[in-house]
């Protein structure tokens, strides 16, 4: 499947954007499982990341029962690996451009003097 | 890691939150110092003949996750280093440079890192960078709207009692040192 892609292609813009989906409902689904308590619903967000995370399996499913092939357990975990790999390589590259700007918001901070906050002065008194 | 900042941004008025530090250690050293198994479908067999299942690749992969992870935590401890050492009325200058020179130190990783160049400068990864934040956005705006959904059908707990003198004087001590930096 992942083979037969051409750059640039409708099937390359289509990976992209499952490689994001999923990247986000990977993060998603772990952070409302470690962060659970009962002050929020979170439900619905975890169904949703159930059901994006489940779309390579069904893809896999779908092209192996078209081949009369039955789909190997195996298979879909390593796909989410490869999907999973690409968004985390394609994050990381582009992270320094983030970096940059993060520096030189720090260096103002470093060399900014302290301004005058009438909040301040109301807590004085 | 994921699991360690959600932890850490929970705040301290949830116990578990005090295992985030630990938890991300321990994700960290497990990253660097735990070499990844082989797949199956790498070495051009199995479901993935793309360029980036090839071996030579496969060990750029883990030299470059390697490195980032380096000048992350170089940028993080930096970072923090300068804030704590530059804020207001809290002032300390050698906190500061030591958060600096980490900071330098991660620029220099970053500088070492062939790969970013050549992926950054790569065309076809800006096209691909493109549509990856495509999906990202228009995840995240999924997750907004449902969110949005599900947060609003909550009952809430009715109107909450005003703040009596103690908890006011609390209030406003806290205010004062976030404001100010008296960490004391």
């Amino acid at each position: 499947m992942i083979s037969d892609l051409s750059i640039l292609s409708l099937d390359f813009f289509i990976l992209g954007v499952l490689v994001g989906i999923m990247m986000v409902a990977y993060c998603s689904i772990i952070h409302l499982l470690v962060t659970w308590n009962p002050y929020h619903n979170p439900n619905p967000s975890v169904i949703l990341s159930l059901v994006v995370l489940s779309i390579p399996s069904a893809i896999l499913i779908i092209e192996s029962l078209s081949k009369s092939e039955l789909p190997i357990f195996g298979e879909l975990l390593e796909l989410m690996f490869v999907i999973l790999g690409l968004a985390i390589v394609t994050l990381l590259s582009f992270m320094p451009f983030i970096f940059l700007i993060v520096t030189i918001l720090v260096l103002k901070t470093t060399f900014e003097r302290e301004s005058e906050d009438p909040l301040l002065a109301l807590l004085d008194e | 890691m994921i699991a360690s900042f959600s932890l850490q941004r929970m705040g301290p008025s949830f116990e578990r939150s005090r295992f985030a530090i630990p938890l991300g250690a321990l994700g960290l050293a497990m990253m660097i110092f735990i070499p990844e198994n082989k797949q199956y479908f790498e070495g051009g067999s199995g479901i993935c003949q793309y360029h980036f299942c090839d071996s030579e690749i496969r060990e750029l992969y883990l030299e470059f996750i390697i490195d980032s992870l380096i000048w992350i935590s170089l940028a993080i401890i930096g970072l923090a280093l300068v804030l704590r050492g530059s804020l207001y009325g809290d002032s300390k200058t050698s906190v500061a440079i030591v958060g600096w020179f980490l900071i330098l130190a991660s620029w220099y990783q970053i500088t070492q890192i062939q790969l970013i160049a050549s992926l950054v400068f790569s065309p076809i990864v800006i096209f691909w960078f493109i549509f990856v934040s495509i999906g990202i956005i228009c995840a995240s705006y999924l997750y907004f709207v449902i969110i949005r959904y599900s947060e609003r059908r909550l009952i809430g707990e009715g109107q909450t009692s005003p703040l009596d003198e103690r908890e006011m004087k609390m209030v406003t001590e806290i205010i004062r040192r976030n404001l100010r930096g008296d960490r004391q």
